[in-house]
């Protein structure tokens, strides 16, 4: 009739949080979350234990496939609010990476406030951390060389669109790539190396 | 009381908010949990900011927070929610799991005779004899005619 | 500049033991029990739910009795604890119209619909400390209740338009101090979220100030109301509002004068007090100074302290100030150590360069301007207002 969430929620999302702040302290590496919980499609269990955690009341979202069930549980369980436009969301869920919006779509915040910029979660089909076909190396704060790592599943244009924001430091976006268990973060201060 | 139950819920939801935690343990000694009850949302106790107005009347302003402690069940095909103010966790327990059985057309007329009505009762006491004793300071002025 | 110094470990440890003896006292006599603090020290435990901004009693019980009676502490213990909470929400706003009246009385008139109830209130005592422990007497009921519909007193002026009408307009979703930072001007629904938060003892200073001259303030207390009022929320997985519980509210409706300006007819204005539990003082207070920070709304002039939004506000938090003082006891050993050795080279210089008899105060000056910069943080220095440059105060009598 109606999944629960995260059994202990206390400790659940503590947990995660504690991985998801590694994650983002240590850029394009890829590590399993702690807690999968039930999801309804079609958000992923990763992404839900994301949202969770850092998602809440004083939080807009916005669904890029909002279906009724998957807001249903999102907002019983996380309480959080839903933006209708992307500029709008504090943190965006990304479903279906082929068909969403172009990252310019999304808040940047603004320069008193850089922080007040959106979050995107994406769920992608796979992320591979090996010099495989498609892989990018990736360098900046918290990456001690560089970072090799392949996510399948993007738009074709997406790493011109998010170099093209680099430009705009400290404004940005801060993304979540999940792939079963799998997180990885590309914070907007990680940059993508040339060829 | 309107006996519908889409419109008498808000109101046995918020009787069982407004029990005193005791008397709700007691009224619902009596009733067994359904057997497939499940905890869809544990008991969890948080804040709700409380909204005021400006001269009482006016815009919103926030005026402070309160300790909500809130609960969600499933229970014998129902979901039953609640929401009671401060920390008592097991109190949100038991209204959630009122509210569900509540729901249940085979549960209703008893819960609804042994647990709402007396927490109604007891709660129109309370208010009552409040309002009595405060009448009780009451002023009654005499006004003394001068000058006539 | 903030410099760890290691150390001290023992003797914290020691510190925090004698702390906890101290807090107990006497082993030999009960500890105080929550339910004791919570029923007969209530008015501390309003104070403590009403600063530290969370209505809880048994939390606000178990502050005072872990901070010994220190309030402002026991209000830093509820605040930091109200930190660990997750927000559910907003609840509908409190509507103290439909308050279950216990006490209510009005200044200005004397025959109003429903009575003046005087209720629980130190007003008529002797005020002389009473030695005997006697037992209370246990208040006969009337035989009928108040009535159930009590109207707000400050309405019977409005049929003469004789007063300003309060009316939400568009309702505008109104800041919140817990999320966003305090920025001016800082406009009503935001200066009353402050001034709930805001110390009693400084609120009543304030206030007290306008009645004393330091503000174009004439004020009557128009109604005081203190009872039960429902919180009701509408939370989303219901789509109906239900009544979760009731809390003890005092609310003051101060009136003012007010000649007319900025377009507004000659009325009488409002000022706005809400407090949790029982806390009349603190909501007179706070309706004098809510009043008193409208006056450029009011084109009225604005010389006073208290109606200058940014020192009110800045500086009425408990929690930020007592921070903020106190934390000149913490180890600054190496900022003084600067201090020290920038005033040896200035006493050095002075002694080289001054022909006696020295220049006057060369070396205080270049000191107190270093200390100036670096006690502001950076933050703007404070501007005297008039009032403070020789204003004499007036008298203003009761009219």
């Amino acid at each position: 009739m109606m999944l629960a969430a995260f059994a202990d929620p206390v400790f659940d999302s503590q947990r995660s949080f504690r991985e998801l702040l590694q994650a983002m302290a240590r850029p394009a590496m890829p590590r399993p979350l702690p807690v999968l919980p039930p999801a309804p499609a079609p958000v992923a269990p990763a992404a839900m234990a994301i949202m969770l955690t850092l998602c809440d009341a004083t939080t807009a979202v916005w669904l890029q496939q909002p279906e009724d069930e998957a807001i249903r549980h999102l907002r019983f369980h996380a309480g959080l609010k839903l933006a209708d436009r992307p500029q709008d969301a504090d943190f965006a869920l990304v479903t279906d990476p082929a068909s969403m919006p172009p990252l310019d779509a999304f808040a940047r915040g603004d320069m008193r406030y850089p922080d007040r910029s959106a979050s995107l979660i994406i769920q992608v089909a796979a992320i591979n951390p090996a010099p495989v076909d498609g892989a990018h190396e990736f360098a900046g704060p918290g990456i001690r060389e560089t970072e090799t790592v392949a996510i399948d599943g993007l738009p074709a244009d997406f790493w011109q669109q998010r170099a093209a924001l680099a430009a705009l430091l400290p404004l940005g976006i801060d993304l979540f790539f999940v792939a079963g268990q799998q997180v990885l973060a590309l914070p907007r201060t990680t940059r993508l190396l040339e060829g | 009381m309107d006996t519908s139950p889409h419109l008498a819920r808000p109101h046995w939801m918020s009787l069982l908010a407004q029990a005193d935690p005791a008397e709700l343990v007691q009224a619902m000694g009596a009733f067994a949990p359904p057997a497939d009850t499940a905890w869809l949302r544990p008991a969890q106790t948080g804040l709700y900011m409380l909204r005021g107005r400006v001269g009482g009347t006016g815009p919103q302003f926030n005026f402070g927070e309160i300790t909500v402690t809130r609960c969600s069940v499933q229970a014998g095909g129902h979901i039953g929610h609640a929401w009671v103010r401060g920390s008592d966790t097991r109190h949100a327990e038991l209204a959630a799991l009122a509210d569900a059985m509540l729901q249940d057309a085979d549960r209703h007329a008893s819960l609804r005779m042994q647990v709402v009505e007396p927490l109604r009762r007891a709660l129109d006491r309370r208010r009552d004899e409040a309002s009595r004793k405060a009448a009780a300071s009451k002023v009654e002025f005499f006004t003394v005619v001068r000058g006539e | 500049m903030y410099v760890a110094v290691k150390g001290g470990e023992q003797a914290i440890a020691r510190s925090l033991e004698l702390l906890a003896e101290a807090r107990r006292g006497d082993a030999a006599v009960p500890e105080l029990e929550l339910a004791q603090i919570r029923g007969q020290l209530r008015l501390g435990v309003a104070r403590v739910m009403q600063e530290g901004s969370l209505y809880d009693e048994e939390l606000a019980a178990l502050a005072i009795r872990q901070a010994a009676g220190d309030m402002l502490e026991a209000i830093f213990l509820l605040r930091a604890y109200r930190t660990t909470l997750p927000r559910f929400g907003y609840t509908l706003p409190l509507d103290t119209t439909a308050m279950r009246v216990r006490r209510r009385v009005s200044g200005t008139f004397k025959d109003i619909p429903g009575g003046q109830v005087l209720g629980p209130t130190y007003d008529y005592t002797q005020r002389l400390l009473d030695f005997d422990t006697a037992v209370a007497a246990e208040v006969a009921p009337a035989d009928v209740p108040l009535p159930s519909d009590m109207p707000r007193v400050l309405d019977l002026l409005d049929a003469e338009a004789l007063i300003e009408r309060i009316e939400p307009g568009s309702d505008p979703e109104p800041v919140d101090l817990t999320r966003e930072p305090l920025m001016f001007p800082a406009d009503r629904a935001t200066r009353l979220q402050n001034l709930s938060r805001g110390d009693e003892g400084f609120l009543l200073g304030m206030a007290y100030s306008t009645q004393r001259g330091y503000a174009e303030s004439h004020p009557f207390a128009g109604e005081i109301r203190m009872g039960e009022v429902d919180v009701v929320i509408c939370p989303e997985e219901l789509g109906f509002v239900i009544e979760i519980g009731s809390i003890v509210l005092t609310e003051c409706q101060m009136i003012n004068q007010f000649h007319g300006g900025n377009g507004v007819p000659p009325q009488f204005t409002r000022g706005y007090g809400l407090t949790m539990g029982e806390g009349e003082r603190k909501a007179m207070a706070m309706a004098l100074v809510d009043r008193a920070l409208r006056c450029d709304e009011l084109a009225e002039p604005n010389h006073a302290p208290a109606q200058n939004q940014e020192f009110v506000l800045s500086h009425s938090d408990s929690v930020e100030a007592s921070g903020f003082v106190q934390h000149l006891k913490l180890p600054h050993y190496v900022d003084f150590q600067a201090e020290l050795s920038l005033l040896r080279t200035l006493a050095a210089q002075h002694a080289r360069h001054a022909p006696p008899p020295a220049p006057q105060g060369e070396a205080g000056r270049g000191c107190s301007g270093s200390e100036g910069t670096s006690l502001q943080d950076g933050l703007t220095p404070p501007q005297p207002s008039p009032a403070s440059q020789g204003r004499e105060p007036t008298e203003v009598c009761g009219t």
